[in-house]
């Protein structure tokens, strides 16, 4: 097809060929890339899921008010903020998703907790190519301090969920 | 097209027919795109935002502290996404899948949701044959269901409190049949009149004492004989023992339980006042407000909220002129205390009716503490 009568390919098919070829990858890409665009942004939970899991991570590490008996959302006893706490807010076991938090009090530098550390150290240097990086502040009152201080829950996660994992 | 042509037409050669392939294949493209999408709205994507929807919802179920009874209404036939019911549901232990003929169809919509280890839902599935399903969530505790609202018209009791596991018991119980005071009455005898009256132009006494004289009188008559009372709720003793009287027949009590109605314009709440210092106070108010709730709820009683209110007995104690009319006198009398105060005076008929019911929740927790 590319030679001429002479038994030769022509500049001119050449020409053609790389013309063609630069005309159709982009349409071949985006044939491939549009649909996955469209549908995954219909599917795209917007860090509503994210933000689920940092609220079940406070409700897990705050305190019972004393006075209307409920979980407050900025009390916080230095005393119960475990790691035992935030592990019963989620069982890794059949918990299926690739997810780390680290969860710290900067106004008490020995006060960091993690969850599922290891993957954690692991995917956070990798953030935001490979792992995604979710990272909320809270104000919150240390009631055994006394004193204010932000909380900080750092999510790392992989955005590639496997859905049907049987 | 002079710009496609040269003399020797090799241009339109050139260009025109990799152009002509690729417009046609950019029309083949799009036409392709709205065919699928329409396969891909009636097969995959209604499951699959269905899977994602109710693995969000399963997770703010799982993340909530308080407890929660929810209703997940899909969208409407008439609304642009709807969907068309004719779907079933699996809940599993880490996902939801959504499916239209069997739970292995292949394009089944699938989404996980982050499982805890102290509640999990029990693994269900809902097939359904009818054009609707309405999943309800509920979390009462730390116990969590996934039912049908369309089959399921029960109410959860999402006033349930979460009390202290540890057993109390005990000896002396005092039932106190008390009252506040019409603030009008300034000259009245502290404890002598009718408490808080819905009607003062009626004829007919509807008053807080008169409720809880017959709340009281509504405990069966063998448990009644292993209680005490401040005073006689057999027979209207109003204006013949006065306050001072019913503190003196609370004292040295292992619990007082005094009894009163609330007076709310709107709403039909359930307080109960202990002293904060008490923890067993604190765990008869629990389990008392957790009866009371269980009951009202139970018998369709719009109940519109529960408190446990701590007050500071030592001020309480401080006999003044402030405190002299407080009902909570009687209270802190007992090693234990506990006030009452039931629903609201303006709706006397709905207390009235079900008086029986509410005896019925204060037997079952005088019987489970009596020793």
């Amino acid at each position: 097809m590319l030679k001429n009568k002479k038994g030769t390919v022509s500049e001119e098919a050449i020409f053609q060929l790389i013309y063609m070829s630069v005309l159709t990858i982009p349409v071949v890409a985006l044939m491939f890339f549009i649909p996955g665009m469209v549908l995954d942004n219909v599917y795209d939970t917007q860090n509503l899921e994210n933000e689920i899991y940092q609220l079940r991570i406070l409700n897990a590490i705050t305190s019972v008010s004393f006075l209307s008996q409920k979980q407050s959302p900025i009390i916080i006893d230095t005393n119960q903020f475990q790691e035992e706490r935030i592990n019963q807010s989620f069982d890794e076991k059949i918990f299926k998703k690739e997810i780390g938090f680290l969860i710290h009090l900067p106004a008490l530098e020995e006060k960091t907790l993690y969850f599922n550390k290891e993957f954690y150290e692991i995917a956070k240097p990798l953030t935001p190519v490979r792992y995604l990086n979710f990272v909320s502040t809270y104000k919150v009152y240390l009631s055994d301090k006394k004193q204010s201080s932000d909380l900080v829950i750092d999510q790392v996660f992989n955005p590639r969920v496997v859905l049907d994992d049987d | 097209m002079a710009l496609f042509n040269s003399k020797r037409g090799t241009i339109v050669g050139f260009m025109a027919t990799p152009l002509f392939h690729i417009i046609f294949a950019v029309f083949v493209f799009v036409g392709l795109m709205f065919f699928i999408g329409g396969i891909k709205e009636k097969i995959i994507h209604e499951k699959r935002f269905l899977a994602t929807d109710l693995a969000l919802l399963a997770d703010t179920v799982l993340s909530v502290k308080d407890n929660l009874d929810l209703i997940y209404y899909p969208a409407r036939k008439t609304d642009k996404y709807h969907f068309d019911g004719n779907v079933s549901f699996s809940f599993k232990s880490n996902k939801v899948e959504v499916f239209t003929e069997r739970p292995d169809d292949p394009h089944r919509g699938i989404y996980l949701f982050a499982p805890r280890k102290d509640m999990q839902f029990s693994e269900k599935a809902f097939k359904f044959d009818k054009s609707l399903i309405i999943p309800r969530f509920s979390k009462i505790g730390n116990a969590i269901s996934i039912v049908n609202a369309g089959e399921e018209k029960k109410a959860f009791n999402v006033h349930k409190l979460t009390c202290p596991e540890t057993k109390i018991s005990f000896s002396r119980i005092v039932i106190d049949a008390g009252h506040g005071y019409k603030e009008s009455d300034g000259d009245s005898v502290a404890g002598s009149d009718a408490g808080y009256v819905f009607n003062p132009n009626k004829v007919s006494v509807e008053s807080e004492s008169m409720l809880v004289n017959n709340l009281a009188s509504h405990l069966p008559e063998d448990l009644s004989k292993e209680l005490q009372f401040t005073r006689n709720v057999r027979f209207n003793d109003q204006g013949v023992i006065s306050r001072d009287a019913r503190i003196v027949n609370a004292q040295n009590a292992d619990l007082v339980v005094s009894l009163h109605i609330g007076n709310h314009p709107k709403d039909f709440p359930l307080k109960i006042f202990y002293p904060y210092n008490s923890e067993e106070s604190y765990n008869f108010a629990c389990q008392m407000a957790n009866s009371l709730s269980d009951k009202m709820i139970s018998n369709n009683i719009h109940l519109t909220g529960v408190s446990l209110v701590p007050f500071n007995p030592d001020l309480i104690l401080d006999f003044d002129e402030v405190h002299k009319n407080n009902p909570l006198q009687v209270v802190v009398q007992g090693k234990s205390g506990v006030l009452v105060e039931l629903g609201s005076i303006v709706q006397f008929k709905a207390l009235f009716d079900n008086l029986h019911i509410y005896a019925n929740a204060v037997e079952e927790v005088l019987r489970n503490v009596k020793k």
